[in-house]
C-alpha cells in the first residue's frame, strides 16, 4: 500500500464515490474494462445491465473484495482501491451484498451487530438498532431467531438492516429484490427511495429497471464490462443503449 | 465404584474437550485441520515444566503461586504460538488444497515433538509433573473422590464455559462466528479476516495449553509423546462433535472419554485396550453418522 497514493488531494469534492478507468476481474479474464462513474451524496445512482455484464464484479472492487488490476476508486475524494474490505468499510462503506449473504447461524440481532462492528459507542449501536427495528418491526419480533431461518423477503430486511447499521456515508446495493415477491419488491424500493434523505450516497444494481430510474436521480448502462449510457434517469429510459444492454 | 469411573471419565472427557474445541475453532474460521494441535498440548505442559523449574530456583514456593505462574507461562507462550502458526503456515496456504495445510502442520508437529524430545534436558523420558494441588480427598464407600481432581475438573468447565461465553457473548466472539460463516461478508461489515484468524489461533492454542497442563497435573506426569494421542483423540472428538460447534466438541469429548470408561470396564483385561476399544468404536459411530452427531447442515459453523 502506497501512502502517498492515498493521501492524495481530492478530485471531487462533492462526489461520495468516484471510480476511474476501472480495470477488475477474475484469473485472467478482465471482467470491468475501464469503468469510470461517480455517486453523489443524497441521491441514488443506479447501475443497470444485462446478467454477466460486470455489475457485481464493480461491486465487489469499490468493497475491496475484487482488488482492481487498473484504475481508481476514490471515497469522498481518498484512494479506497488496494485497501482491504475491513479497512473501507471502516471507512464509511455500507453493503447490502448480492444473494443478502445473512449469517444463518447468527440470530437476527446478532447479523444486525455485525454491520455496526465499526462504530465503538454502543448508544449510537443502540440507535441505530432502534432505526432498523423502526423500519422493519419484523426483526424486532424476530430478534432472537437464527437468520438461517427466516423467510427469503425478512432475509432481505435483515441485510438491507445490516447495511445500515453502521452508519454508512455511502451504500452499495446489489440486487436486493432478487427473490422476492412483487409486493416486497415495491416495500423495498420504498424503503431504499427513503434512504434519499439521509444524505447518503447511493449505489444501487438492480434489474427491476422502471421501478429503479422511478427512484434514480441518474444512472449508468454496464454491458461487456463497459459503460455503454450513461445521465439522468429521465435519459436513461428513452435511450437505445438500455434496450441493447437487455435484448442484445 | 460406577461413580468413580463416571467421575474419572468426566475429568478425561473436559481433557479432551479442550483439545477438541481447538480442532472445531480451526476448522471453523479456516476450513483447516491442524495436526500440529496435539503437540503444542504437549509443549503447554513442558512450557509449565520449564516455568515451575525456573521459578522454583528462584525461590518461590507457594504452590498457587508457583500454578499461576505456570498457567500464565503455558497459556501466554501457546497463544503466541497459535498466532505465529497461523500467521506463517496457515494463512499464506489460504487457497491452496486443505491437505497442503494438513501436511505443514504435520510436519510442524513432528518438528515440535522432536524438539522438545532433543532439547529438553533428557527429554525423551517421561518427566514427574509436580504435584501443586492440594493432596487429600473424600473417602464414601469406596469412592474417593481427590481434591487435586476436583480443582482440574472444575478449572477445566470453568474454561469451557469461558470459552463459550466468549464465543457467544463478547464482540470477539461474534466476529469469529462471523468469519466462520462467510469470511467475506464479514469482511465488508468491517470485522478484519486476518486479526480474527490470528485471534482464533491464539484461543485454541491457550485452550491447548490448558489441557497440556491439566493432563500433567492428573497424571503427575507428562512425555514429549503426550500430544500424539491427545491430538488424536481431540480430532475424533472435534469429528464426531460434526466439527461444527464447541458444544458439538465438548458432546464429541464426552462421547470419546465415556467409549473409553466403558472400554476400561467391558473388556476383558481392562485398561490396556480402552483407547482400541473406543477408537474402534468411534470408527462404527462414523460410518453410521458420516457428518458427525451434531451434522453440520450447509455452510453453518462455529
Ligand atoms: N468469482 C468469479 N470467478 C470467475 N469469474 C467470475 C467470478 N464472478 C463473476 N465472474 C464472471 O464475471 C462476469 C461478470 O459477472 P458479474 O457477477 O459481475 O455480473 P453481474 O452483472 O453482476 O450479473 P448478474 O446480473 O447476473 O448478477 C461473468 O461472466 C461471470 O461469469
Ligand atoms: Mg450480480
Amino acid at each position: 500500500m502506497t501512502h502517498a497514493r492515498h493521501g492524495a488531494p481530492p478530485v471531487t469534492a462533492a462526489a461520495a464515490l468516484e471510480v476511474r478507468d476501472l480495470v477488475a476481474g477474475y484469473d485472467q479474464a478482465d471482467v470491468l474494462a475501464g469503468v469510470s462513474l461517480t455517486v453523489a451524496p443524497g441521491e441514488i445512482t443506479c447501475l443497470l445491465g444485462a446478467n454477466g455484464a460486470g455489475k457485481t464484479t464493480l461491486v465487489r472492487a469499490i468493497l475491496g473484495l475484487t482488488p482492481p488490476r487498473a484504475g481508481e476508486i476514490r471515497l469522498d475524494g481518498m484512494r479506497i482501491d488496494g485497501l482491504p474490505p475491513h479497512r473501507i468499510a471502516a471507512l464509511g462503506v455500507g453493503a447490502i451484498p448480492e444473494g443478502r449473504r445473512v449469517f444463518p447461524r447468527l440470530t437476527v440481532r446478532e447479523n444486525l451487530l455485525t454491520g455496526a462492528w465499526r462504530v465503538r459507542d454502543r448508544a449510537a449501536i443502540q440507535r441505530a438498532l432502534d432505526a432498523v427495528h423502526e423500519a422493519f418491526p419484523r426483526l424486532r419480533e424476530r430478534e432472537g431467531q437464527l437468520a438461517g431461518t427466516l423467510s427469503g423477503g425478512e432475509q432481505a430486511m435483515l441485510s438491507i438492516g445490516r447495511g445500515l447499521m453502521g452508519e454508512p456515508r455511502l451504500l452499495v446495493i446489489d440486487e436486493p429484490s432478487l427473490g422476492l415477491s412483487p409486493r416486497f419488491v415495491k416495500d423495498n424500493f420504498a424503503i431504499i427511495a427513503g434512504l434519499r434523505s439521509r444524505g447518503i450516497g447511493i449505489l444501487l444494481v438492480e434489474q427491476n429497471v422502471h421501478q429503479t430510474l422511478a427512484i434514480a436521480a441518474c444512472g449508468y448502462v454496464l454491458q461487456g464490462g463497459r459503460v455503454v449510457a450513461a445521465g439522468s434517469s429521465e435519459e436513461l429510459r428513452h435511450h437505445p443503449a438500455l434496450l441493447s444492454a437487455y435484448f442484445g | 465404584m460406577l461413580a468413580q469411573h463416571l467421575f474419572n471419565g468426566l475429568m478425561l472427557g473436559v481433557i479432551y474437550a479442550l483439545v477438541a474445541t481447538g480442532f472445531t475453532l480451526f476448522f471453523g474460521v479456516m476450513d483447516v485441520i491442524k495436526f500440529s494441535h496435539g503437540d503444542v498440548v504437549m509443549l503447554g505442559a513442558f512450557t509449565a515444566l520449564a516455568t515451575y523449574a525456573a521459578a522454583s530456583g528462584a525461590g518461590i514456593t507457594h504452590p498457587a503461586l508457583l500454578l499461576a505462574f505456570m498457567l500464565a507461562a503455558a497459556l501466554g507462550v501457546m497463544a503466541l504460538l497459535g498466532a505465529l502458526m497461523a500467521r506463517v503456515l496457515v494463512l499464506p496456504l489460504r487457497g491452496a488444497p486443505a491437505i497442503n495445510v494438513l501436511l505443514i502442520t504435520l510436519m510442524a508437529g513432528t518438528a515440535i515433538r522432536e524438539s522438545v524430545r532433543l532439547f529438553y534436558p533428557q527429554g525423551s523420558n517421561p518427566k514427574p509433573f509436580p504435584r501443586l494441588l492440594p493432596e487429600g480427598a473424600f473417602e464414601a464407600g469406596g469412592f474417593t473422590l481427590r481434591y487435586d481432581s476436583l480443582i482440574l475438573l472444575g478449572l477445566g468447565l470453568a474454561a469451557i464455559a469461558a470459552t463459550g461465553l466468549l464465543l457467544e457473548r463478547t464482540r470477539l466472539g461474534l466476529a469469529i462466528r462471523a468469519v466462520a460463516q462467510d469470511p467475506e461478508t464479514a469482511a465488508v461489515m468491517g470485522i478484519p479476516f486476518r486479526a480474527t484468524v490470528l485471534a482464533t489461533f491464539a484461543l485454541g492454542s491457550a485452550l491447548a495449553a490448558l489441557a497440556g497442563v491439566v493432563n500433567g497435573l492428573y497424571y503427575s506426569e507428562v512425555n514429549f509423546g503426550v500430544g500424539l494421542l491427545l491430538g488424536a483423540i481431540g480430532f475424533s472428538s472435534a469429528v464426531v462433535g460434526g466439527l461444527g460447534s464447541v458444544w458439538g466438541a465438548v458432546l464429541g469429548a464426552m462421547v470419546f472419554a465415556a467409549l473409553q470408561t466403558a472400554g476400561a470396564l467391558v473388556v476383558p483385561g481392562g485398561s490396556a485396550y480402552r483407547d482400541v476399544f473406543a477408537f474402534g468404536a468411534v470408527i462404527a459411530l462414523m460410518t453410521w453418522r458420516p457428518a458427525g452427531l451434531l451434522a453440520e447442515r450447509s455452510a453453518e459453523r462455529v
